[in-house]
């Protein structure tokens, strides 16, 4: 995995580039956080169990040191761990996720973004989309129940 | 032991799931809807090669049990936990008496497309009843004009490249790119499974369960690692052997059951290792085939359903089975 950090005012972003494997150094890759932290998430396809520990401990660590930190543009695999470990986004607010489609018509993979403050107030239904392939209707393609359970518990 | 699968329950899609898995394996299907004729077989002298259960809740278990243990010690012996098959319609979390009892090989997870999972599952059965082990994929796929892609590893920091392969493979041959991800991951589990948490030392202590998993080793005689992937239409599939033998049936079950607790599992900072990414898994939609002959070697192999949609993906049925010799 890479960092790509980038200093917005106050807040520090940090696209998370690549899989989340092994006992990733997120203290050494980020570095010192002035103010809040953002990680934004699209680009991590998979996250292995080795990954999930070393995430885990770097943001319980965050959350003891009293940094805010927030998740944006979370990708169907970090969305898929923050809503089958409960303790995963270690008290972060999850702002927005990419929510996977699939078409009808070409069976091309696709993500659409979401804000997590949307999808409760919609009762997490998300409406069918074109599908930027081929412009056939491009469908949500997960099991609704498991993948926005995170929705349910915050 | 005579030569039938006995199948204990009331469900039409279980017969049929079970009749084609028994057609697969080659052994006939006997059929009662419940426990206590179950057990006028049983009492007629006749040990059949497997048995599947209907497990809709823990009352079917306790009789089960009962049933079991009015049985002669021959009878119980010849009857191990690896020929005792459970249908389970609930979450493996709802029926922690099964993970507890001693009889768990073999968990069937339904799903609504169960009956058309009898064929991949009579291989694993067959699977269950040789010997020698499965060399699941050797067979599996090549004898049905599947590909398959064997990886030897040399050092542990071969498993980053290897898993990337592996990912790409099946994203080429039309396999959905989460699907992909999913088998790219499990991959990775297997083999760090293989190279970290198996090795044991000459009294059964992890060798390397402490190492940070990005350590570079050497996997040379007792430690090489064998990873083969496959393919067809139908499914994909990952296997890696050890040559430790180290697995244990209580750790494993115990992590998966953890991972379904709440149906969310809570991480502590600190993890205990072996077994927990490879109950995960499962909870990613895999199924797993484990097989160990202990201290000699473990084949863990982890079968993914080939599907148009993540959601077809995802709704099929799933196995945890489990071989110990
Ligand atoms: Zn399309």
């Amino acid at each position: 995995m890479k960092i790509k950090k980038e200093q917005d005012g106050g807040r520090l972003i940090a696209h998370l580039q690549g899989p989340l494997e092994n006992s990733f150094d997120f203290e050494r890759a980020i570095g010192p956080v002035k103010g809040d932290l953002v990680l934004a998430c699209s680009g991590v396809p998979r996250i292995n169990s080795e990954g999930v520990k070393a995430w885990i401990q770097y943001f319980e660590s965050l959350k003891k040191k009293g940094t805010h930190f927030s998740f944006i543009e979370c990708s169907p695999a970090v969305v898929q761990q923050i809503s089958a470990i409960s303790n995963f986004a270690c008290g972060g607010n999850v702002i927005s996720i990419q929510v996977p489609y699939v078409c009808t018509k070409c069976r091309h993979e696709s993500v659409v973004l979401f804000e997590t403050a949307d999808l409760k107030k919609s009762g997490n239904s998300v409406p069918d989309a074109a599908c930027p392939k081929c412009g056939g209707q491009s469908v949500f393609d997960d099991i609704e129940e498991e993948f926005f359970a995170f929705l349910k518990r915050s | 032991m005579k030569d039938f699968v006995l199948l204990i329950s009331k469900t039409p899609e279980d017969r049929t799931f079970v009749e084609r898995a028994a057609q697969i394996a080659g052994i006939p299907v006997r059929v009662v809807d419940s426990i206590e004729s179950a057990g006028k077989v049983f009492q007629a002298g006749e040990i059949p090669q497997a048995v599947f259960l209907d497990l809709p809740e823990e009352r079917s278990y306790r009789e089960f049990d009962q049933l079991v243990n009015a049985q002669s010690r021959q009878f119980q012996e010849a009857l191990l936990s690896d020929r005792l098959h459970f249908l389970i319609s609930q979450n493996i979390d709802e029926c922690p008496y099964l993970i507890a009892g001693p009889y768990a090989g073999n968990i069937l997870k339904r799903s609504r497309a169960l009956e058309h999972g009898g064929e991949h599952y009579g291989r694993i059965l067959q699977g269950t009843l040789s010997q020698r082990g499965p060399e699941l994929l050797g067979t599996e796929f090549k004898n049905r004009g599947g590909v398959t892609r064997e990886f030897v590893l040399g050092r542990t920091i071969e498993k980053q490249s290897a898993i990337e392969k592996v990912r790409d493979l099946f994203v080429e041959h039309g396999f959905l790119g989460r699907v992909a991800e999913v088998i790219a991951t499990a991959a990775d589990e297997l083999l760090m499974n293989a190279m970290f948490d198996a090795p044991v030392d000459g009294a059964g202590h992890q060798i390397y369960s402490k190492v940070d998993r990005s350590t570079d080793l050497q996997l040379v005689g007792r430690h090489a690692v064998k990873m083969v992937v496959g393919f067809d239409g139908a499914y994909g599939a990952v296997s890696v052997v050890d040559s430790f033998g180290s697995l244990e049936r209580t750790k494993l079950l115990k992590h998966v059951l953890k991972l379904y607790k709440d149906d969310t599992y809570h991480l502590g900072t600190e993890v205990a290792g072996a077994g927990i990414g490879l109950a995960s898994v499962f909870q990613l939609g895999g199924s797993l085939f484990f097989f160990s002959e202990q201290r000699k070697k473990t084949e863990v192999i982890a079968f993914f359903k080939r599907a148009e949609t993540f959601r077809e993906y995802r709704g099929h049925f799933r196995f945890l089975t489990m071989q110990f010799r």
